[in-house]
């Protein structure tokens, strides 16, 4: 592969551990989107990864990568299966905010780690899910669960904005 | 909002650690306990399963150290089934492990610890031109000019000034702890970043062993990628099978692991060390250590061809190994007497982890609370004891036992090492000597791994491209029951998976983790764990409310927990509450 073509690749990394139930949502989110690429469902050149829980570890898989995206469990206060996205300058904020759940705290070191080193992605993003359960569990609860199309299609939706907006650049 | 009561964030990691130490009018520390806050429900999970898939789950258990479950469960199994791996198997894992340890003991010293004496606001005073000089008087680093520490400096200056303190937020700098002059602190600064850069290429060897990282395959009776010599192709780290490429590019990871080894991880350890050497005198509480033993050159049923020996050492006494035996119900056994655990036996009985039980018994306070119940139960992890002794396990031991057992690197390293330092061989019973054993070990394992791939190699050349044996795959070969126990020695320490196997499925499962032995609470006895012993010898705190020492002792047993410390006074009131990672 190419330097160009990795830069317009994009990865798209599930967090959380596949044990603790609706923890590991980001995981079965990037499962999910395997079985989307596998059926030629994604059109776009992505780089899909389960990153569990192993932190900054995963800096070497943001090497060269233009852009980011992130799914995670994440504390919103809404209802558990709640989707919502923050991209770029806002998921700065997500991540930097003073009342940081430790989710938050291993990938906003990884974005850190990756802008001390210089391989912080240009374009990045972050797919929260709101878990319901933390419990010991290999599924997640029905709400949780029930919300992983809406993830993928979020996902597919700022896939599709960016390439607009490199197209206009 | 207290992250423990609604979605326990630490959870993703191995589990959530909390220390509460009492002081006495002058800081000093009188009383500490360790208490896990999690519950590891790993065994409730695996029940019933397919043990050859076992390792999937296990992988999961701990979030930072996903190889060493994969290893101890696929090792389970197969000791439980009388299972051998072919050798080509056992040099893979062999490299995987060494590969894993010097990764993780690296990270751990410049991701965690090294914050914990290097201040790295006081970095940006540093004269470049000086830190130069200082690098090149103790090492060899290519990456050791004016220009390339004023970088560094500049790159640092950008980052403090964005606002975003973000990995260095908790840091107590300013704290007269503190003794590395800017130079040496900008020196670890700068090397900090390097082993950033450094561990892209070390984890290349787990994708091309393990198919993929950071979550490698692993397969019992085995090892999962076949060896293909096919020349033409792709070849390392996106290829499907091990073949000459990959095996081309492990070779030169191994050389830049070592590099990074011998030029950087081990001159700075020694640098930083000298500036506190009375952290030699401090933080081992337990003296006695514990080692399962690993890397067999053979294989796991030949001892003698184990890189890392096992036995015990008792009251610091090197001359004299006891040998230990796994499988005994009268030598490992865990105990719950303080844990959020009953036994159906009764809360002073010990089990042995063939027979152990999960069974969850929450007594403590409700959520968010002041303080632990010490005098009861307040802890999720069990505490374990070899014949019941309260024991240490990690690098120092490993360290400690490869020395008493005479091994001959370990023995010119340690004694190099003590003489720049001008300490005797005691000086090894305490913080800075666990943290200075991380880096010792991670020499002798990482100058072990050349040999590996060489005997690798010359099999594969020799034509024996072996790495499954498929005797004993199909289920339908197995005894009704069996049972066995698969040992590794992890990052962290000695760790062990317990298996019982009934009709094909799992029966039992019991994992004793090396985090359970060093942050264990109390036992039937009384006796005190070793995060717990360690933080009693010999700590007196500056500042309660920066509690840096305390920092220093359980950052250097590496806790793969991110931990909550608390400190109390005498009157019982909280000085201070903080999370250190």
């Amino acid at each position: 592969m190419s330097i160009e073509a990795a830069a317009t690749r994009t990865l798209l990394m599930g967090i959380g551990n596949v044990l603790l139930s609706d923890d590991g949502v980001g995981v079965h989110v990037v499962r999910a989107l395997e079985a989307l690429e596998r059926a030629g469902a994604i059109g776009h050149p992505v780089t899909i990864r389960d990153g569990g829980t192993v932190g900054l570890a995963l800096l070497p898989e943001l090497d060269g990568c233009g852009a980011l995206i992130a799914i995670d469990a994440m504390q919103l206060g809404s209802a558990p299966g709640t989707v919502r996205t923050f991209a770029g300058a806002d998921m700065d904020v997500q991540l930097g905010g003073k009342k940081r759940t430790a989710h938050e705290v291993a990938l906003a070191d990884l974005i850190m780690a990756a802008t001390l080193t210089g391989c912080a992605p240009q374009r990045r993003a972050l797919v929260a899910i709101q878990p319901g359960s933390t419990d010991w569990g290999l599924a997640p609860t029905q709400p949780v669960l029930a919300a992983i199309p809406a993830a993928c299609q979020a996902i597919i939706s700022l896939l599709e904005d960016w390439q607009h907006a490199r197209a206009e650049q | 909002m207290n992250a423990r009561v609604v979605v326990d964030p630490i959870t993703r990691i191995e589990g959530h650690l909390r220390i509460e130490a009492e002081t006495s009018g002058d800081g000093a520390i009188t009383g500490a306990y360790s208490s896990g806050t999690m519950v590891r429900g790993i065994e409730l999970i695996l029940k019933d399963r397919d043990p050859r898939e076992a390792w999937a789950f296990a992988q999961r258990i701990c979030g930072v150290c996903t190889l060493v479950h994969g290893i101890a469960s696929v090792r389970a199994v197969e000791n439980a089934l009388d299972y051998r791996i072919p050798p080509n198997a056992q040099l893979i894992r062999n490299l995987m492990i060494a590969a894993q340890t010097v990764h993780d003991h690296v990270m751990h010293f410049y991701h965690l610890h090294a914050l914990d004496w290097v201040d790295v606001v006081s970095s940006l005073k540093a004269d470049p031109a000086a830190t130069s000089t200082l690098a090149q008087s103790i090492s060899s680093y290519a990456k050791s000019s004016p220009g390339y520490f004023a970088e560094t400096q500049k790159k640092l200056k950008n980052f403090v000034e964005s606002g975003q303190l973000g990995i260095f937020a908790n840091g107590f700098w300013g704290h007269p702890g503190f003794k590395l002059p800017p130079e040496a602190n900008l020196m670890a600064v700068a090397h900090y970043l390097e082993a950033l850069a450094w561990q892209r290429e070390v984890v290349q060897i787990h994708t091309i062993l393990g198919g993929k990282n950071p979550h490698p395959n692993f397969l019992v009776g085995g090892a999962p990628s076949p060896i293909s010599i096919d020349m033409s192709g792709t070849g390392g780290t996106s290829a499907t099978a091990l073949n000459m490429a990959g095996l081309e590019q492990i070779k030169s990871v191994i050389g830049r692991m070592r590099d990074f080894v011998d030029q950087v991880y081990l001159p700075d350890t020694l640098a930083i060390a000298s500036f506190y050497k009375d952290w030699f005198a401090r933080g081992e509480g337990v003296g006695n250590f514990l080692t399962y033993g690993d890397f067999p050159e053979k294989g796991m049923d030949d001892p003698s061809s184990w890189l890392i020996p096992s036995g015990a050492i008792l009251g610091r006494d090197l001359s004299r190994i006891h040998a230990i035996d796994l499988t005994d119900p009268a030598q490992v056994q865990e105990f719950v007497s303080h844990s959020w655990y009953d036994y159906s036996g009764g809360k002073t009985e010990g089990l042995h982890p063939y027979d152990g039980q999960t069974h969850l018994h929450y007594t403590g306070p409700r959520p968010p609370y002041e303080q632990l119940e010490v005098e009861q139960s307040y802890s999720w992890l069990k505490a374990p004891r070899w014949k019941g002794n309260v024991m240490e396990v990690g690098p120092l031991a490993r360290v400690l036992m490869l020395y008493a057992k005479g091994h001959e690197p370990t023995r010119a390293l340690a004694g190099e090492a003590l003489a720049k330092l001008d300490l005797p061989l005691s000086a090894m019973f305490s913080t800075m000597g666990r943290t200075a054993a991380r880096t010792l070990e991670s020499k002798i394992v990482v100058d072990q791994m050349q040999t590996w791939f060489d005997h690798l190699l010359a099999n594969i050349k020799a034509g024996d491209l072996a790495v499954h044996n498929p005797i004993k795959w199909d289920p339908s070969s197995w005894p009704k029951t069996a049972r066995g126990v698969g040992f590794m020695e992890a990052p962290r320490g000695a760790l062990a998976h317990w298996i019982v196997i009934k009709d094909g499925k799992i029966d039992n499962y019991q994992a004793v983790v090396p985090s359970t032995w060093n942050a264990g609470p109390r036992d039937v006895r009384g006796q005190p764990g070793p995060y717990e012993a360690a933080l009693m010898d010999r700590h007196t705190l500056y500042d309660p409310k920066q509690p840096l020492e305390i920092q220093r002792t359980i950052h250097s047993f590496d806790p793969c927990i991110a931990c909550a410390v608390h400190v109390i006074d005498p009157a019982g009131e909280e000085l201070m509450r903080l999370q250190v990672r």
